[in-house]
């Protein structure tokens, strides 16, 4: 099981790296979210203890799930999606600017 | 008490607090830019306090955040390194905002142009100031925001593709910065800086840790546009406004060398010495090739970016060479360079804003000069800052990285650095001859009014001063250099506790 | 014996003084004459002058004279006079003194002539100070202080293209220099412990044996030979002559030219005596000799004449330096003063001529001794002095020259071959000065055109002093002081005692016989010059010695500008190969720290495999499949639309998993966050230019086949690296955490609340949130000013792009249906409320259920978007006034920073938590805290809500 869960975050890293790589920026934006995805699970993965239940105080008998690792995936959730959508603005004005969604076609600044 | 405790991060909320307040007064645009220079203005002094409490102390000044002692809550450490760096800052983000004061781009008129400068200011100063890893993500992604922004918004045409393709590196850099955070999280339990540098010596050997190492450098080397990670340098620094341009070149990329001082020093003692080759080698790489490219690059605000890629070479180099001589050399350079590019960057923004198109291409500002003798004197006086020539602020920084490598021996090193540092001297006047020297083909007048020179003639004067009473300066840079070596000091003041 | 002096530093300051003066008297008196100025200025140096002299007598007891002035930690800024400063200050500011005021007439009318006093003054100031200085820093600020000023005087007519390409050259080779020494300095401070002379001429031995000493001489021979033209330095020396002559008279063959052989005469009793710097100075200095002596003999140029007679003195200098005989010290000395002496007379002269003739071309001037009987004299007497002919001064130079050249302790062939030399440079300089005065004053004038009279008396003056001198100081040559001091000097530069006495006639003896060589053989080359040139002229060696090296120069500027174009080249601006580097170079990166392979223990992995049987875990493998097939299929997908879906997949299997972890918060956050960046997604791909975004789908195939493989190589490597992490990771558990036990430990007793998640957000690490919370803020604010006011301002087609024409909803990207159908209204009109009153649930209990301000903020903000989508954008705003995006944004912002605050007056811990309801006792239903945490998570939400709107309105309709 761990080895599949290892598996989906690296695919799901590796596809992200292929996708910011392509020369349509609109794969390349979703490249960056796939980015984020994987790297969420990854800090879930950080966890130091299986946990038996959500982390809360006293509902049901159990040890809760290790709480740092979520609450860093929700700040670096939030930042990313932030950012994000400011990039896709971006993408937006550029690709009117110089009439072009290939992102090789963004060479204004060279040199 | 309360004060003393929270002194340490004034300088971060005031300027944020400035920021909130420029978003809020959208109906008076007038008091915008007074709030800004207010804001910074207030930073700068408490950043002044905090540096002199820090000096009067013997080790460093903490505040935890929400009174949760360290390690458990978010640790603020101000110690002689953070309080040098934020001095800095402070000082010239505060030249920058007069600078955008009298500035004629469109780009300062928007309503959005001072908060965003101030949240630039936030990040960088609790980017120096936190003790805690993954706050520290957090504001440098608060950072990297701002100032991706300010340069999509930039009068420049170029601006929002400059800052498109910084994003996207710079996202690449918080990427790692988080997998080093989980690696550091797996390996040591924990995300504070002094709690870390407590734990990893005890480490055993196989863990994640060198995976958080290498995942931090990276980051850290993207931030600070070290050689091959700088493509999106030249561009950011050349296409942003001229009063962000003259602070993301100057004070902004220091961030990742206080980046690197920090792990070399503090959290990651036993790969130090990896990371210092590493640094020596890519810093010798970058004076080259930045200077190289500077030479060859066909617009003077260009030409200042890849400058700076070689000037933090000089900084790397100094980190790299690991001695207190040369961690105090690499202060003093990194505090000098400030000074010195953001005056360079805003003369040239000057005389884009006199020449007769909007641009600092040399095919446009040649010849502009002619008629600015005033210009020219600054431009002349900050080039011999740059080129490191007696009596300003950049000999002293070049001497002294020279005499670090003179002193532990560092031939070789030397001789690639004293080799690639005549190439700043070319860039430099040949840069000045084309713009105050050469008549220009075009028959175009020079604008009568432009941006003021308040600004950079203030930081001009700071270039002199600081080469001809270098003392102050230097006494702080090797005070800080010399704490640095005492880790134990660094951890019982965030931890408590025995050293 | 060194006695401190306190007004050591005021000739310097005086020196100073005037070049401030020059344009102060500018700013007085606009109108205010050259000649005056000259006058009044030419005080300054004089005064320097005799502040010099007036410390000889105490020189003359062999003491010297030290100043200092702390300048930085472990740096001085110190003077230090012996006699050899002194000699050459006197030197300094004598010829000073009458160059400023010959400029004074050279300039004439010309209104912006201050420009140049002010910078030969400043110029003077630092050849004064590094002729005084006391250390070797100090020496090195003075230093670059004379190339910089040079730089500015050579430039002095920047419209000139030759001027600014011979100043830019003399200051690249200068300064390149400066480096060496600089470094060469550095290293003898570092290897005697001390910058001062004081120290450091105690020091010899310690610096001739230390193992640094061969980088030393180097260094500092590479910015001595640059500074005083060596070969093959020397060829900036020529081009320099663009400088106005006053400025050439005094730089570059009075002064500056010879600080060069200052330092090496200076260092000379710590770094000399030994052989390698025997040879090393005797070489460079014959081949500067004879190259320079051979050129000047070509030239046709007066200035250019002089320049290489003045390279070939330089060449003799540095060789005399090189012996370790006491006579070549008192050759030295007397060379130094007359060289100054003539030379500086003559390029005076040349000025005049130029000046008046208007030509400085040998080949058209003659004759004008007539015309100009006053300046021929002048220049006739300095002639003769470098041609070295008794009773002229330079005639004892050349005598002692020659008396070194037979030395004693020299194989034999290198013995004769340095005195060929010797006799041979002093031929050809007998020959050059004929020439010199011959072609340019007798004769039959070769261009009719030229008419010329001499020039106003003041301004002969100035070249008259020091001829007249060069004649004086031969004719009685038994003056006390001036022998005692150029003994002294001599002596400092030797080290040990050198006696000098100035008596011309030392009897028949192998100097006489040798001079009587040259004199003969040079009266030879004069006679039959004409031939001597034509053949030099054919020799290809002197063709090569002539353009060769400046040749090569420039070939060596190409280079590094060839080099430079390399570089910048490397910044192509394609953002994919950007991006493949620094991905390299980030894995090259774990490979360093890591080693390759990195190690990995699979220990744990063994019987984890076992307890896989249950439904949950299989839900968990689906929603694995689930994540991995939609990842692959966000690549696979032709389509962009698909593609978007296809992320929102995967995202949706992300949530299932948290949610299996059980992480319940981050799991609800997930899916909000994931249905946003959808609609944002989409929105952007609406806006994309239509036709291009169909030329896509082929780009995909167009990239080459080489560039993909390389993509899915890299990626693939990353992927493996992340693997490799999380599953150490996964199978390194449990493992100790510092933090979390205290987390579950304190959350219930400090807060009040019971979900630790959301008490790490709002108050363990409430900083983090605060400021998570202005990037999202500073995002909204920023696309919103992004689209409004920037690509407005550039006309880029994005602010007036019909995306979607007004009224019409977003029906047509595929959200709905092709018009508003009355579920859609009904929804709209729900959902509005729903979400605002899921939002303040979420808020109020959020504390101890799942849920929190940000997803509050996403949830009403989804709301508020879906009016967009279905009411288009005017109908929205007519339908919400009271929602003012960045407003409430700067709310929200504010409110988080004052949540804060509470926490401060109640436990004076700035962002502590403070429960207000327990402090002032209001009652609650159970489950709601009135609290900072609860302040913080309302600004959250509040923040949020205008971020998202803002967004979405302006992605939505970015047209106003």
């Amino acid at each position: 099981m761990e080895i599949l869960t290892a598996f989906a975050i690296g695919l799901t890293f590796a596809a992200g790296i292929f996708q910011i790589l392509q020369r349509n920026v609109i794969r390349s934006a979703i490249g960056l979210m796939l980015l984020t995805n994987a790297i969420s699970l990854y800090l879930l993965s950080t966890g130091a203890w299986v946990g038996e239940k959500a982390a809360y105080v006293g509902t049901a008998a159990g040890h809760p799930v290790d709480p740092l690792p979520q609450a860093l995936i929700l700040t670096a959730i939030v930042i990313s999606l932030g950012t994000t959508s400011f990039a896709l603005a971006m993408l937006f004005i550029v690709s009117k600017r110089y009439n072009t969604c290939d992102a090789d076609g963004l060479k204004g600044l060279s040199r | 008490m309360i004060l003393s405790a929270h002194i340490v991060i004034l300088p971060i909320l005031i300027p944020a607090a400035a920021g909130v307040a420029g978003l809020l007064c959208r109906g008076l645009p007038r008091l915008r830019p007074w709030i800004a220079l207010g804001g910074m203005a207030g930073s700068l002094a408490a950043a002044i306090v905090l540096f002199f409490r820090v000096q009067a102390s013997d080790s460093a000044l903490v505040f935890q955040a929400g009174g949760w002692a360290a390690p458990f809550g978010i640790t603020f450490v101000a110690d002689m390194l953070s309080a040098f760096f934020v001095v800095m800052s402070q000082a010239v983000l505060s030249a920058g905002v007069v600078y955008a004061m009298g500035s004629r781009d469109a780009c300062v008129k928007y309503p959005a142009f001072y908060p965003l400068f101030l949240f630039l200011a936030t990040g960088l100063t609790g980017a120096f100031l936190t003790g805690d890893v993954f706050n520290l993500f957090v504001f440098i992604e608060l950072l990297a925001i701002s100032s991706t922004v300010l340069t999509a918004i930039s009068d420049d045409r170029f601006g929002t593709e400059a800052a498109y393709k910084y994003f996207y590196m710079s996202q690449l850099a918080a990427f790692f910065m988080l997998l080093a955070v989980g690696a550091l999280y797996v390996s040591c339990g924990t995300l504070n800086m002094a709690h870390l540098a407590r734990i990893i010596p005890e480490l055993p050997k196989e863990t994640m840790l060198p995976m958080a190492v290498a995942f931090l450098t990276a980051a850290f080397m993207i931030k600070s546009a070290t050689f091959p990670f700088h493509f999106w340098q030249p561009d950011f620094h050349a296409a942003a406004p001229t009063p962000v341009s003259a602070m993301l070149s100057s004070v902004v990329v220091k961030l990742g060398v206080y980046g690197f001082i920090r792990m070399t020093t503090l959290v990651f003692l036993p790969h130090a010495q990896t990371i210092q080759i590493l640094l020596t080698i890519l810093g010798i790489a970058g004076i080259a090739y930045g200077g190289a490219a500077a030479i060859a690059t066909h617009n003077v605000k260009r030409m200042l970016a890849y400058s700076t890629l070689a000037q933090v070479g000089f900084i790397l180099v100094g980190i790299g060479w690991g001695t207190a001589l040369s961690l105090t050399a690499a202060l003093v350079f990194a505090f000098n360079h400030s000074i010195v590019k953001s005056a360079m960057l805003m003369l040239a923004g000057f005389l884009a804003s006199r020449a007769p198109v909007k641009s600092a291409d040399f095919s446009v500002v040649t010849g502009v000069g002619r008629v600015l003798p005033g210009a020219g004197l600054l431009f002349f006086m900050g080039s011999l800052g740059l080129a490191g020539i007696p009596p300003t602020n950049g000999f002293m920084s070049k001497m002294m990285v020279f005499d670090a490598g003179v002193r532990s021996g560092h031939v070789y090193g030397l001789a690639l650095i004293g080799a690639s540092s005549v190439l700043t001297l070319v860039y430099t006047m040949r840069a000045f001859m084309r713009i105050f020297w050469e008549t220009s083909q075009g028959k175009e007048e020079v604008k009568p009014q432009g941006d003021c020179l308040a600004a950079p003639a203030i930081l001009v004067v700071m270039v002199l001063g600081l080469g001809i009473m270098a003392g102050p300066l230097v006494d702080a840079a090797q005070e800080a250099a010399v704490r640095l070596s005492d880790t134990g000091a660094y951890i019982t003041a965030v931890m408590g506790g025995e050293k | 014996m060194a006695v401190i002096d306190p007004y050591l530093f005021l000739p310097l300051a005086v020196v100073f003084a005037g070049a401030a003066l020059a344009p102060a008297a500018k700013v007085v008196n606009r109108e205010v004459s050259s000649v005056a100025m000259g006058w009044v200025l030419s005080l300054f140096p004089l005064a320097a002058f005799v502040l010099i002299l007036d410390r000889l007598p105490g020189l003359a007891q062999g003491m010297a004279y030290t100043w200092s002035y702390p300048w930085f930690p472990g740096g001085r800024f110190s003077l230090y006079m012996d006699s050899l400063g002194a000699f050459f200050g006197l030197l300094v500011t004598l010829i000073g003194f009458l160059v400023v005021i010959y400029s004074g007439y050279y300039f004439g009318r010309d209104r912006g002539s201050w420009r140049f006093f002010a910078y030969i003054l400043g110029f003077m100031g630092a050849m004064l100070g590094l002729v005084i200085a006391g250390d070797l820093i100090t020496l090195f600020l003075f230093w670059e202080g004379t190339s910089i000023l040079s730089f500015l005087l050579v430039a002095y007519h920047v419209s000139d293209p030759k001027a600014r390409q011979g100043a830019f050259k003399a200051l690249l080779i200068t300064g390149g220099g400066g480096i060496a020494l600089l470094l060469g300095a550095l290293f003898i401070i570092h290897v005697t412990g001390d910058a001062g002379f004081t120290a450091i001429l105690g020091s010899g031995d310690l610096l001739r044996q230390s193992q640094w000493y061969p980088v030393i001489l180097g260094l500092v021979a590479l910015g001595a030979f640059t500074k005083s033209a060596q070969f093959p330095f020397h060829i900036w020396l020529p081009d320099a002559m663009t400088a106005p002559t006053p400025a050439s008279a005094y730089l570059h063959s009075a002064t500056m030219v010879k600080a060069g052989i200052y330092l090496m005469a200076r260092l000379n009793p710590v770094l000399g005596l030994t052989e390698a710097w025997f040879w090393l100075l005797t070489l460079a200095g014959t081949a500067t000799m004879l190259t320079g002596a051979i050129l000047a003999l070509k030239r046709t140029d007066l200035k250019a004449v002089l320049a290489y007679s003045t390279i070939c003195q330089l060449g003799i200098l540095m060789m005399m330096i090189g012996q370790d005989m006491a006579i070549s010290f008192k050759a030295l000395v007397i060379g130094i003063l007359a060289h100054a002496l003539y030379k500086s007379a003559l390029f005076l002269v040349a000025g005049m001529v130029d000046h008046e003739a208007g030509t400085r071309d040998l080949r058209r001037l003659g004759g004008l001794g007539r015309s100009m009987p006053l300046t021929f004299g002048v220049a006739g007497v300095a002639a003769l002095s470098m041609a070295g002919l008794p009773p002229m001064f330079g005639f004892l130079a050349k005598e002692t020259l020659l008396a070194t050249a037979i030395h004693p302790s020299l194989p034999v062939y290198a013995a004769w071959g340095f005195t060929l030399a010797s006799v041979t440079a002093g031929a050809l300089m007998l020959a050059v000065s004929g020439r010199l005065v011959w072609d340019t004053f007798m004769g039959r004038p070769k261009d009719p055109g030229i008419t010329a009279h001499d020039p106003p008396l003041g301004m002969v003056l100035a070249p008259a002093l020091p001829a007249l001198l060069s004649l004086f100081l031969g004719q009685f040559p038994g003056m006390k002081e001036e022998a005692v001091l150029l003994a002294g000097a001599a002596g400092a530069a030797f080290g040990s005692e050198v006696s000098v006495s100035l008596a011309l006639w030392h009897g028949l003896n192998a100097p006489l016989v040798l001079s009587m060589v040259a004199v003969a053989g040079g009266v030879v080359i004069f006679i039959r010059r004409c031939q001597v040139m034509g053949l030099l002229d054919r020799l290809e060696f002197s063709r090569a010695l002539d353009h060769g090296l400046d040749k090569g120069f420039d070939w060596t500027l190409l280079a590094v500008d060839r080099m430079a174009h390399r570089a910048a080249a490397v910044q192509q601006g394609r953002l994919r190969t950007y991006l493949i580097v620094i991905l390299t170079g980030a894995l090259g990166l774990v490979v360093v720290f890591n080693g390759f392979p990195p190690p990995l223990d699979i220990s744990g992995l063994s019987g984890i495999a076992m307890t896989t049987a249950t439904e949950l875990a299989l839900l968990r493998l689906v929603a694995l499949f689930l994540v991995c097939g939609s990842a692959f299929a966000c690549i696979a997908l032709p389509g962009d639309f698909s593609a978007i879906l296809a992320f929102g997949a995967s995202g949706l299997g992300v949530a299932v998993l948290m949610v299996l972890e059980p992480a319940t918060d981050v799991a609800l956050v997930q899916i909000v966050v994931d249905v946003l960046l959808v609609m944002i997604l989409v929105l952007a791909l609406t806006r994309m230019p239509r036709e291009k975004l169909a030329a896509l789908r082929h780009l995909a195939t167009r990239t080459s086949q080489s560039s993909r493989t390389r993509d899915a190589l890299v990626a693939g490597a990353f992927g493996l690296v992340v693997m490799f992490m999380s599953l150490s990771a996964l199978l390194s558990r449990p493992r100790t955490s510092e933090l979390s036990p205290f987390f579950e430990a304190m959350t219930k007793p400090a807060t009040g609340s019971s979900s630790i998640v959301g008490t790490i957000l709002t108050d363990f690490r409430g900083l983090d949130t605060l400021f998570e919370i202005a990037v999202f803020g500073i995002a909204g604010v920023g696309i919103y000013t992004l689209i409004r006011f920037a690509s407005a301002k550039h006309k880029d087609g994005a602010a007036d792009t019909p995306g979607i024409p007004e009224r019409m909803p977003l029906t047509s990207l595929g959200v709905g249906g092709s018009r508003k159908t009355p579920l859609l209204r009904v929804l709209s009109h729900i959902m509005l409320p729903l979400t605002l009153v899921m939002g303040i649930c979420d808020i109020l209990y959020g504390h101890d259920q799942t849920g929190d301000g940000f997803t509050a903020g996403v949830i009403i903000s989804i709301g508020i978007g879906f009016q967009y989508m279905v009411f288009g954008y005017s109908e929205t705003k007519s339908r919400m006034p009271w929602l003012k995006p960045s407003g409430l944004v700067g709310w929200g912002l504010v409110l988080a920073l004052a949540s804060g605050v509470g926490g401060l007056f109640v436990s004076g811990h700035y962002f502590s938590h403070a429960d207000f309801g327990k402090l002032w006792g209001i009652p609650l239903p159970k489950g709601v805290h009135l609290s900072s945490s609860m302040l913080f998570e309302v600004a959250i939400c509040l923040s949020v809500v205008g971020s998202v709107s803002l967004m979405l309105n302006t992605l939505g309709r970015p047209n106003r």
